[in-house]
């Protein structure tokens, strides 16, 4: 018995060192990513909406007897179909969503350099937009009304700062910066990150030729600034323009 | 990652932020893959189910309670059911395909030919490991209960507790489970023809096999 017991435990043992293969799937990794991330099926279904309104299932059972948690899964049911069906901001969460998703999506090289192009972070942007009440969509006419005069290249202007010194908007992030706007790109300094730098450059200018194609999302950012987004057809951020409250409008610098 | 990032991801990822999915799906991508393809020995099933799984744990992420169970776990878990399925049905049938997601989403698919040739590397590199191929052979021959017990144990490198979580069963009963196991592993080493002996030789030249011919 004893012996046997010996036996099982270096039979253990030499199973617990058995050399394990070791194989990395990197490039199934990324498109399952961007497939689920990007995927219309990551947007709440109305059962799980509620599900989120109403809270933990478990907790929600000690204080409020089951009646009133049908009664109000009811009504909950009622008033989401309801406002699902009638908000005119559904198009506008979508593409904000879906753009959300993609550059999430992004590899980190990717990613700065969409950030260094467009002179803000995306991201936090693109999650302001989600967050803010009064999103919504342009048309091309209604984006071009909004810039007549360089529509979607560079937004920049010179003009007087409320300190009284010229402020040159060079698009380098500093005014980014200066303006209290934390979306201040990191310096693009590695061969690989030049490499993605001049890939996004080369499809963002692409996607600008075929602007009319583009979606327009506009919103009031936390800062009570008006930031109007530009989303290419495969859902990248193409501009993003920021009109300052003291009148100074950011955005990308020209291609 | 710890268990308090991992629920603040969670409940992140359920509020609708695909970013807090992304970190949870990069932290575990590899494990579950890793898991999978120990358990079925082939690279392209193991892609298509850790497809399934990290789809499904997406789909069903709301209806997740988070009652001191990782989440990890219950990636595990949903991988366990779906390998389960796979080896009793003797195929794997995706309810989804990566290609239908990528469809769906409206993304801009990378070159296909990276996807094959990184699997045919895979398959290739999976081939170097004759001793573990031969071991997973034998172990998949045990019945499903004692394939997942002794997987986890000593492909995941998981504790007794943490096995008796993934598969919602009492810690006495994993021992038990897994004392079996070993004892039909054991005995279904000993049992192998001398010609397949020296592909298996550490399980065979060993003190183990040594002691048991010399009783």
């Amino acid at each position: 018995m004893k012996k046997e017991n010996i036996k099982q435990k270096e039979y253990i043992k030499q199973l617990e060192n058995l050399e394990l293969p070791e194989i990395e799937t990197p490039a199934h990794k990324r498109q399952l990513r961007i497939a689920l991330l990007s995927a219309p099926r990551f947007t709440q279904s109305r059962a799980r909406r509620l599900w989120n309104a109403m809270g933990n299932a478990s907790s929600m059972k000690k204080i409020i007897p089951i009646g009133a948690i049908a009664l109000v899964a009811v009504v909950a049911l009622v008033v989401g179909v309801g406002f699902q069906g009638i908000t005119p901001r559904a198009d506008a969460q979508q593409v904000t969503r879906l753009s959300l998703a993609t550059v999430s999506a992004l590899p980190a090289e990717d990613s700065s350099a969409l950030t260094a192009i467009l002179n803000a972070d995306p991201a936090t942007i693109l999650k302001e937009a989600q967050n803010a009440s009064d999103l919504t969509t342009l048309t091309y006419d209604q984006f071009v009304a909004l810039y007549p005069q360089d529509g979607y290249t560079a937004i920049g202007v010179t003009q007087a700062n409320p300190a009284g010194a010229s402020t040159s908007v060079a698009f380098t992030g500093t005014l980014a910066s200066s303006t209290g706007i934390a979306r201040t790109p990191t310096p693009i300094t590695t061969p690989a990150a030049l490499q993605a730098m001049a890939t996004i450059k080369a499809k963002i200018a692409v996607e600008q030729a075929a602007l009319k194609t583009a979606k327009f999302l506009q919103f009031t950012d936390p800062q009570g600034e008006k930031v109007t987004i530009a989303v290419g057809s495969d859902n990248m951020p193409i501009s993003i323009n920021i009109t300052l409250t003291n009148g100074l409008r950011v955005g990308q610098q020209a291609l | 990652m710890d268990l308090q990032r991992e629920k603040e991801l969670v409940e992140r990822a359920r509020g609708d932020d695909p970013d807090a999915f992304g970190a949870l799906f990069d932290e575990y991508y590899q494990k579950i893959f890793g898991y999978i393809l120990k358990r079925t020995g082939v690279v392209a099933v193991a892609e298509d189910i850790v497809s399934e799984v990290f789809y499904k744990a997406q789909k069903g992420l709301w209806r997740f309670a988070w009652q001191n169970v990782p989440f990890s776990a219950w990636l595990y878990r949903i991988a366990t059911n779906e390998i389960n399925g796979y080896f009793r049905k003797g195929t794997f049938r995706r309810s989804v395909s990566l290609d239908a997601l990528i469809e769906g989403s409206d993304f801009e698919v990378a070159d296909a030919n990276d996807l094959i040739h990184e699997l045919e590397h895979a398959e290739r590199e999976l081939e170097q490991h004759a001793l573990f191929l031969a071991v997973r052979k034998e172990i998949a021959k045990l019945p499903e209960k004692y394939q997942e017990v002794v997987a986890l144990r000593f492909f995941e490198n998981k504790k007794v507790g943490d096995i008796a979580v993934i598969l919602n069963k009492k810690e006495g009963t994993i021992k038990s489970l897994l004392s079996r196991a070993v004892e039909q592993l054991r005995n279904s080493f000993s049992d192998r023809p001398a010609s397949e002996q020296t592909q298996m030789q550490p399980f065979y030249s060993s003190s183990v096999m040594d002691g048991e011919r010399s009783l």
